[in-house]
């Protein structure tokens, strides 16, 4: 029975690595751009969202949609300013840019917030803490993490597959040159990937704060993770990184419940290694290629 | 080959001779930024042999550092073996992951080996962690304190200073002797394009092999120089991904790929976050960090061939301005192959 408790907590937390790994993979896949400063910016709209909690009293899924927009103005700055001018540079040169942003935005947040860990009180979310389905006790924080993440990933799904706009994304990430000569504007399209896949780690922020503390380090924390997640699920694989995102959950889970956390992160780690060696193309083919 | 030292080494060397002058005249402040400056620069260097001179940017690199450092550490302290020794054994056992984590590692390409390399220090970080009857787990373990030669341990900080010195001089040293080897020439083409390396019959296993070994073994020597200097570590602070970073962002920010492009990173930007975090202290947590980033997105941004070929425009800017001679040339990017 706790094994099912441990599964069913893995999977719903899994939801939210999916969110991450979401956003992370899209930008890889339309930009081959490793954004180390992905864990960064979620530790910025999580700040947001805390600030937004805490001075207005609000709700904090209330804050979703106002995460989102700044975190989409966030990312297509980012692309606006920064990564326009090295994308013609190779993947060391962009990796090293955003490494050099996540440093900046680690340092201001250490100076505006200081290192305390801050969290909302567990009443914050406005639910009773847990519900019971079948028997299992599942934290209503994490079914709710859950559900938002899987329908902004469904929603994401539909919007590359069913729209203009999300079709050039795709073709873009499949052969950059291609959709230039096909008339696609493929440098408002990087910036519409950094800005959606910027806005993804905002809601994921939103859903995250009622659960988890946030400090300046935390994307440096959870960045590898979430590469761990793309990777699984095939680099530029939106669906791919959702089921990887799950994945990854409930191995966490289940490997800590045996293991105790810090083996359970080793031996994560080593499995990705190994997938890396063995399948570096993820459990699903990405559409990077 | 150099008849005549480029810009870059002359700022290098300018600065070594600055910092020993401060640290010599300026008390243990000053002495401790030189230490710093100059073991960073070797790990730096150390690093630039497989990330500048093969190209394949290493992010795991704390886990070389953090085995010498465990090793000479756990030698001194439960056998009573001279850190000297300790060092040398450490670097053998970082030559020796170097090797072993490179044989599988080094066959994936640009971002694959990039994610990997993260994984694996990462995880050396968690071993050290979990690993509680070696290690002490988190809780991390004390140098005891014996001066002497031997012990590789002093009340003053001069030796200390001429100790990181020399290990600067090694590191680079070992650099340069390798740019201009066969293997130098090796890297150099399977960095600018692997397949025709390969084509034109170089061993490209063998010889990025070589590199990691050597780069891991210099990189551990660092990791025993700073438990000897620090007297102190824990899993956190030599194998965390800032020790990995670090010598990335400053080889980066001095000139990826040259002899000098380390040193003269590590020789601006470490001295100039000490200052920062000597004067300002606690009021400002976090502003030494914020300094070096900006620094970063500025360089790759504007010179992203890094400090060195900076100082040389300007250089030939002057020449050309003052003296009406010299060519200027604008600054050559340094050409790094994308991840296909």
């Amino acid at each position: 029975m706790i094994l099912v408790q441990v599964v069913a907590s893995g999977l719903l937390l899994g939801g939210v690595y999916a969110l991450l790994a979401v956003g992370l993979t899209l930008i890889f896949g339309v930009m081959k751009l490793v954004n180390f400063a992905h864990g960064d910016f979620l530790m910025v709209a999580m700040y947001i969202a805390f600030v937004l909690v805490t001075t207005l009293g609000i709700n904090p899924y209330l804050t979703i949609p106002v995460t989102a927009v700044v975190m989409f103005f966030v990312g297509a700055g980012m692309h606006h300013f920064f990564l326009r001018h090295t994308l013609d540079r190779g993947h060391s040169n962009q990796m090293v840019l955003t490494l050099g942003i996540a440093t900046v935005l680690q340092s201001l947040a250490l100076m505006i917030f200081s290192g305390n860990f801050l969290s909302l009180p567990p009443s914050a979310s406005g639910f009773g803490a847990s519900v019971v389905i079948g028997g299992v006790h599942l934290s209503t924080t994490r079914v709710v993490s859950f559900i938002v993440a899987s329908v902004t990933t469904g929603a994401l799904l539909l919007f590359m597959n069913r729209t203009l706009i999300g079709k050039s994304m795709r073709a873009t990430s499949q052969d950059t040159m291609a959709a230039i000569m096909m008339g696609i504007p493929v440098d408002r399209i990087y910036l519409l990937a950094m800005g959606l896949g910027t806005a993804l780690v905002g809601v994921a922020a939103s859903i995250l704060i009622p659960m988890f503390a946030v400090y300046p380090t935390l994307g440096g924390d959870l960045i590898l993770l979430g590469f761990v997640v793309v990777v699984l699920g095939g680099l530029g694989n939106i669906g791919g990184a959702y089921v990887g995102g799950l994945i990854i959950g409930v191995v966490e889970a289940v490997s800590a419940l045996y293991f105790g956390g810090v083996a359970s992160q080793a031996i994560y780690f080593l499995l990705f290694v190994l997938l890396l060696l063995v399948r570096p193309q993820g459990l699903f083919r990405g559409e990077a290629g | 080959m150099l008849t005549r030292i480029s810009a870059p080494w002359w700022a290098t060397v300018a600065l070594t001779v600055l910092l020993v002058l401060a640290s010599l005249f300026g008390g243990t402040f000053w002495a401790h930024i030189a230490i710093l400056a100059f073991m960073w620069a070797a790990a730096a260097s150390a690093w630039n042999i497989v990330g500048g001179f093969a190209g394949q940017t290493s992010l795991g690199h704390a886990a070389f550092f953090g085995v010498g450092a465990y090793t000479s550490t756990l030698l001194y302290v439960h056998f009573g073996i001279s850190p000297w020794l300790g060092m040398l054994a450490g670097m053998v056992l970082g030559a020796l992951l170097a090797t072993l984590v490179g044989l599988p590692t080094l066959r994936l390409r640009g971002t694959y080996f990039s994610l990997g390399t993260f994984a694996l220090g990462t995880t050396m970080m968690l071993v050290a962690i979990q690993w509680r009857d070696l290690t002490k787990g988190g809780e991390g373990l004390s140098v005891p304190f014996n001066e002497g030669l031997l012990n590789f341990s002093f009340l003053s900080k001069t030796p200390y200073v001429l100790i990181a010195l020399l290990f600067m001089a090694i590191s680079a040293g070992v650099a340069e002797l390798i740019a201009r080897s066969k293997l130098g020439y090796q890297l150099a083409a399977i960095r600018d394009d692997q397949e025709a390396a390969r084509a034109l019959g170089i061993d490209v296993t063998r010889a990025k092999l070589i590199a990691a070994a050597i780069s891991g073994g210099l990189t551990a020597m660092c990791g025993t120089f700073y438990a000897q200097y620090i007297y102190y570590i824990n899993p956190a602070s030599v194998f965390g991904s800032n020790t990995s970073f670090q010598p990335l962002l400053l080889t980066i920010i001095g000139g990826i790929g040259t002899v000098y492009g380390p040193l003269l990173g590590a020789l601006t930007i470490v001295p100039l976050t000490q200052l920062i975090l000597g004067s300002l202290g606690g009021e400002a947590a976090g502003l030494h960090t914020l300094v070096f980033g900006v620094a970063l997105v500025v360089i790759v941004l504007f010179a992203p061939a890094g400090l060195g070929q900076a100082a040389a425009n300007v250089r030939s800017l002057l020449a050309s301005r003052l003296m009406g001679r010299g060519q200027v040339k604008p600054a050559q990017p340094a050409e790094q192959k994308g991840v296909k």
